[in-house]
This record gives structure tokens, C-alpha cells and sequence, in this order.
């Protein structure tokens, strides 16, 4: 059963959530930043969508460059550490030390899909996950955002997959909704606990609900991944949860 | 006879006959204003041609490359890259301890991706240098100022930003104020997406014209070391490399011109490619001597007939003084006091023309510097400003002039002074 929902949840990758107004992507009014004053040093740990995939120009429309650049200060420097399917286990080894290197003053966290595609128990996935928070939050010397994870149930390739539609990338059986709602669930508990437990802040992508059927635009024609608007939807997200934590 | 009593005969006899004596300073004028207004055109044409050929920067300037030489490379001022040579920390502080070595400015690069502030993205690359020694560097400020030396937000763009502004290479302040956010990407271990970055934002606060190597944009050293302790921080792959030469380049300053040739030999036998304008400026300079040694020729010559005319107009001053040179001696006048009134008004003459003429040399060359720039400018060719007089050269004529003078006036003021006073009575 368990092996069914991970290789269905394969498919799933994150779509864009909230609601607002979706565009191309707004650019910060040009103010110099300090030479001198010194710099915030943002890093973003996740996996194929801190990576910008799905987006025309991931470089440039990746939701942590347009948090950065519409959330943060001009002298912030950001060190983007994505890496597509990337779980928590994988980063714990690879992207946090790495992270730490820079010396980071603010983490955001986006790691779960990957988790529950590759078949890891939400038990499994608290722990790596709190042990990771745990070490980026420094004894609170960092400020760590960690995203929950969206509805999946909804997106185009998980549908077309549910169908057994040609272009399904994944073989085997793909889990029903509610399986797989079951699971998406049982993670958001266990982030929540984890948040809760380090100190953390929730960025509830959860919350915006079902938005592929909202607003499809939002998702990449990959069928799974946000585009460009959806991210920037995504990085509103982050920017209003660090605005809400002080 | 006291000195002053000397000038007073002088200067009297020089007033007895004003015509001839205006003459004669006028003669002097126009052949030290021709010598001087010469050898400011020449000494100012080389300075300025000498400068067009170092294209701003100090004609000693050596530089390096990170690959080996090519074997005919000290014959050409061309670069002759051969296969790759890194260029480290240890490979110049070895150049800094060669001799006739005065500075060393080394050149970093790094890739990143420009995202500009109208939403425009590029790849490029920022090339990181002391911007305290930017003045021995082939960069040009075009408009606003350079970054400040230790700045990690501050940058100065290149020409060829400009045109990713869409903004005209003729209106280079538009860039100034504007903001991009450089990215340098870095591909992690089993990364098959786009790549990490590390991302900051810079404000352009410069515009340079610039020929050092390929790149957007000039930034202070730190900027550049951050970034490339990043990139070596990555997996490194075919189209990110992490093993490249720490260093993309130096400029070298030898102490001389003359010292050029040693400092590139130095650096051949380390194993450098190099380039530097040696042999073209040694062609110039050999073109200019040539120029130079003739034109100062038609001064001097001009300035010989002038002296000649000084002789010439005290053997005539002599011939109708021998009365009172007679006078003079018959009251105990000795020779040494006919020469020195003879000797002080010929100095006397070869210091007004000379004045007259320093002042109309400088004049003259001022002129002909104006309108040579305008020609240059008018058919297309630049413009080389020859306007900037060293003062030395016209002090030098007034004062060379007045010795020569002297020296013209010798002989017939030691024929007056050796006329006998009875002689001298009875003759007149």
C-alpha cells in the first residue's frame, strides 16, 4: 500500500498555492543597497522547485529569487542550495552543511514532496526533518521558514496518471486521492510538530487549497511544478509568514 | 666700475639707438619663440602620442596571461598564448620579487548571471581587481566614479552592459543608479537541475571603457573572491569548471620604459605569455627623435641668425662708442669694466628677446595645438590635445637665451675692452 501511494506520489511535485494576482514577476523599486552595511545572508534548502523547474527562466523566477527580491533587504545575499529530488535524508548530508557554511541569518525550507515520493513514513520524515531544522536554527541564532506540503490531488500529471493517460512518466500504481491525501496530511502534522518544536516558522502552503483547479495558469506545463506565476504566488507565501514572525 | 654703473651704460647705450636695438630683440624674439614654441609642440606631441599608444596607462605596463608563451612571443607585443599555465598566488609573488618589477595588479573572473532591474537576464562574467590600482590598468572611467575598494554592492559596468540597457554607448551616465543581481552558479554532486547560485545585488555607480578581458562589469576584488570561493565550492562540470586558474590575468608595472623587455623576458622564463606595446613604442620613439632632432635644427638656426644679429649690432654699438669707450679709460677705466658694459647689455638684449620669446613660443604652441585637435577631430581621427605647456621648457629658453647671448656679445665686447684708450680718442 505504502509502496503504491510513494510511487504515485512520484508524479507529484508542488503546484503553486494562495490566491492574489498572478503575473509576471514584479521588480523591487531600484534602491541602492549600503556598501558598507553588512549583509543578511539568506539561504534557500529544498528541492526541485527551490530550484526554479517548471519556470521558464528558473534563474530568474525560482520563488526564492523572488522572495529574495521582493522580500529582503537590497544588501541581502542569497545562497540558493536546490536540488531537484532532493529529500530530507539527501539534504541533511548535502544542502545543511553546506547552508551552515554561509552563515545564514534566515533558512527557508521546502523539502517534503520528495520525502513522500520516495516511500518515507511521515515518523521517518519528523525526525530527519527536526533534526535538520534543528541544526540550520543554530539555537535560534537563524530564523528557519519550513513550507508544509500543498494538495496534491489535483494536479494535471497526477491526474493523467490516475487515468493511465500516455506521458505518465511513472510505472506502477499511482495512489487514489485519499490515500494520498492521508499522507500529504500526516506530513503536515509532523512539520507543524517540528515548527512547533524548533522554534520555526509554517509557511501553510496547505492553506491555499485545491489551486490547480483555481488557477491552472499557475502550473507549469510539466503538469506538476508551478511556473513562473505560481512561484511568484509561492514566494508571497514566504514573504507574508516572515513578515507575520516579526 | 660697480655692477650697477655697468647696467646704466648699458642701458643707455642700448636707448642711444632704438631702432636697431628693437630690431635686434626682435630678431631674438622670433628665433627663441620659433625654439621654444618648437620644443613644446614636440615635447607635448610625444607625451600625448606616447599616451594614445599606452591607451591611457603607463607605457611600462606588462600583461600576463594565464598560459605559457609561444616561442616567438618576445618578438611580438601581441599576446602568443600557448597551452594553459595558472596563474597562482605563489606565481605572483614570484612576478613581485622580479627585478625591475615595480607593482603587480592581478585580474579575477567569475561567471555569473545578470539580472538586471528591467527584468532583462544575461550571462556574463564580473571581473574583479584593487580598485585602488585602476589607474595602471587599460580601464577607462566613462562616467560616475569607481566602486568603493571594498565594496560587495557597489559595481562599475562595461560598455557592453550598456547595450543590454538598450542604453546608447554615447549617454554612459543613464546606466548610473540602476541595480542588478548577479548570480554565480555552482552545480552540486548529483545535480541535475539548473545549478545552486549565490545571488547579491549591486548598484552600477560607474561606466567603463575597458580592455583588460571579457565581461560586464568591473568590481572590487571582494565581490569576485566570494564568488569564486562558491563556484570551487560546487561538483564543478563541463560547462561550470571549478579547476580554472585562480587568477585571469595581471598587469605588470616595470620601472622604466627601457625595463619593458628584462620584465617580459622574466616572466617568459616563468612561463607567462605576455603582451605590452615595447616594440611599437620603440618604432615611435625612433620616429619622434627623428622629428624632434629636425625641427630643434631650424630653431637653433633661427636662433643663430638672432645672435649673429646681437654681434653683429654691438660691433656697430662698439664702432660709435670708441669715444667713450676712450673716455672711459682716460679716466681709469680698466678692460674688465668696457667688457662687463658691453657683456651686460648684450644679456640685457638676449633677456628681453628671450622673455618676448618664451612668451610667444608658448603662445604659438598653444595655437598649434588647438588647431591640429581641431583637424583631428573635424576629419574623424580623435582628438590629441597637445595643450599643456611644461614650464620648464619656456624658463629654459628665456635664460638659455640670455647666455647665448652673452657668449654671442663675447667677442666684440673683448675687442672694445682691449681697444687702447688713446687709440680709441684719437680714432673717433
Amino acid at each position: 500500500m505504502r509502496k503504491r501511494v510513494a510511487l504515485g506520489l512520484a508524479l507529484l511535485l508542488v503546484a503553486a498555492c494562495s490566491s492574489g494576482t498572478p503575473a509576471a514577476v514584479p521588480r523591487r523599486p531600484v534602491s541602492a543597497p549600503s556598501p558598507t552595511a553588512a549583509p543578511l545572508v539568506y539561504a534557500a534548502v529544498g528541492a526541485s522547485e527551490t530550484a526554479g523547474i517548471g519556470a521558464q527562466d528558473p534563474r530568474s523566477q525560482a520563488w526564492p529569487m523572488v522572495f529574495y527580491d521582493t522580500a529582503l533587504p537590497p544588501s541581502a545575499v542569497m545562497y540558493s542550495f536546490g536540488v531537484p529530488f532532493e529529500t530530507t535524508e539527501a539534504a541533511l548530508n548535502g544542502e545543511v552543511p553546506a547552508a551552515l557554511a554561509v552563515d545564514p541569518a534566515l533558512v527557508t525550507v521546502w523539502l517534503n514532496v520528495d520525502d513522500l515520493a520516495a516511500g518515507v513514513s511521515a515518523a521517518d520524515y519528523e525526525a530527519r526533518l527536526g533534526q535538520l531544522v534543528h541544526a540550520l536554527r543554530r539555537g535560534g541564532a537563524t530564523r528557519v521558514l519550513v513550507a508544509n506540503t500543498p494538495y496534491l490531488d489535483h494536479l494535471p500529471l497526477y491526474l493523467k496518471c490516475r487515468s493511465g493517460g500516455a506521458g505518465c512518466p511513472f510505472a506502477g500504481p499511482v495512489p487514489a486521492p485519499d490515500q494520498l491525501n492521508a499522507m500529504v496530511d500526516a506530513y503536515n502534522a509532523a512539520i507543524a510538530r517540528v515548527v512547533q518544536r524548533e522554534g520555526a516558522v509554517l509557511v501553510d502552503l496547505h492553506a491555499a487549497g485545491e489551486v490547480p483547479d483555481e488557477h491552472p495558469d499557475w502550473v507549469s506545463p510539466d503538469g506538476f511544478h508551478p511556473d513562473a506565476a505560481g512561484y511568484v504566488q509561492i514566494a508571497a507565501r514566504f514573504a507574508a509568514a516572515l513578515s507575520a514572525s516579526g | 666700475m660697480r655692477w650697477s654703473d655697468a647696467v646704466t651704460l648699458a642701458l643707455r647705450g642700448a636707448l642711444r639707438r632704438p631702432v636697431r636695438t628693437a630690431l635686434t630683440t626682435l630678431g631674438v624674439t622670433l628665433g627663441s619663440g620659433l625654439l621654444v614654441a618648437l620644443a613644446v609642440v614636440t615635447t607635448a606631441a610625444d607625451t600625448k602620442v606616447l599616451d594614445r599608444l599606452g591607451q591611457g596607462n603607463p607605457l611600462t605596463t606588462v600583461r600576463v596571461a594565464p598560459a605559457q608563451p609561444r616561442p616567438g612571443q618576445l618578438d611580438s607585443d601581441a599576446l602568443q598564448p600557448g597551452a594553459p599555465h595558472d596563474l597562482t598566488d605563489a606565481a605572483l609573488a614570484s612576478i613581485r620579487r622580479a627585478p625591475h618589477v615595480t607593482r603587480v595588479v592581478p585580474i579575477q573572473t567569475s561567471r555569473v548571471a545578470e539580472l538586471s532591474d528591467e527584468g532583462g537576464l544575461s550571462q556574463d562574467w564580473i571581473i574583479g581587481t584593487d580598485m585602488t590600482q585602476v589607474s595602471t590598468l587599460p580601464i577607462t572611467l566613462l562616467a560616475g566614479r569607481w566602486p568603493a575598494a571594498n565594496s560587495l554592492t557597489e559595481v562599475a559596468a562595461t560598455t557592453d552592459y550598456l547595450f543590454k540597457l538598450h542604453i546608447d554607448g554615447d549617454k554612459p551616465r543613464q546606466a548610473l543608479g540602476h541595480q542588478v543581481t548577479l548570480t554565480s552558479p555552482r552545480i552540486a554532486a548529483g545535480d541535475t537541475g539548473p545549478g545552486q547560485g549565490r545571488s547579491y545585488r549591486a548598484v552600477i555607480v560607474g561606466v567603463v571603457g575597458q580592455d583588460l578581458t571579457d565581461g560586464d562589469f568591473i568590481v572590487p576584488v571582494p565581490q569576485v573572491v566570494q564568488s569564486r570561493q562558491w563556484e570551487q565550492g560546487g561538483a564543478g562540470s563541463t560547462q561550470f569548471p571549478v579547476n580554472g586558474s585562480p587568477y585571469a590575468g595581471a598587469v605588470v608595472v616595470a620601472s622604466s620604459l627601457s625595463d619593458v623587455h628584462t620584465v617580459r623576458a622574466e616572466l617568459y622564463g616563468m612561463g607567462y605569455a605576455t603582451s605590452a606595446p615595447e616594440h611599437l613604442v620603440a618604432s615611435v620613439q625612433e620616429y619622434l627623435g627623428v622629428v624632434n632632432v629636425v625641427l630643434g635644427s631650424i630653431g637653433s638656426v633661427a636662433l643663430g641668425v638672432a645672435l649673429l644679429s646681437i654681434a653683429n649690432a654691438l660691433l656697430a654699438a662698439i664702432h660709435e662708442r670708441r669715444r667713450d669707450i676712450g673716455v672711459l679709460k682716460a679716466i681709469g677705466g680698466r678692460d674688465r669694466d668696457v667688457l662687463r658694459w658691453f657683456l651686460v647689455e648684450a644679456l640685457a638684449i638676449g633677456l628681453a628677446g628671450g622673455a618676448a620669446g618664451a612668451v610667444a613660443g608658448v603662445v604659438i604652441a598653444e595655437l598649434v595645438g588647438v588647431a591640429v585637435n581641431q583637424y583631428l577631430v573635424a576629419h574623424d581621427l580623435g582628438s590629441l590635445d597637445l595643450v599643456g605647456v611644461p614650464v620648464v621648457i619656456p624658463l629654459l629658453g628665456w635664460l638659455g637665451t640670455g647666455l647665448l647671448a652673452v657668449i654671442a656679445g663675447g667677442l666684440p665686447s673683448l675687442q672694445a675692452a682691449h681697444l687702447p684708450a688713446r687709440e680709441a680718442v684719437v680714432e673717433a
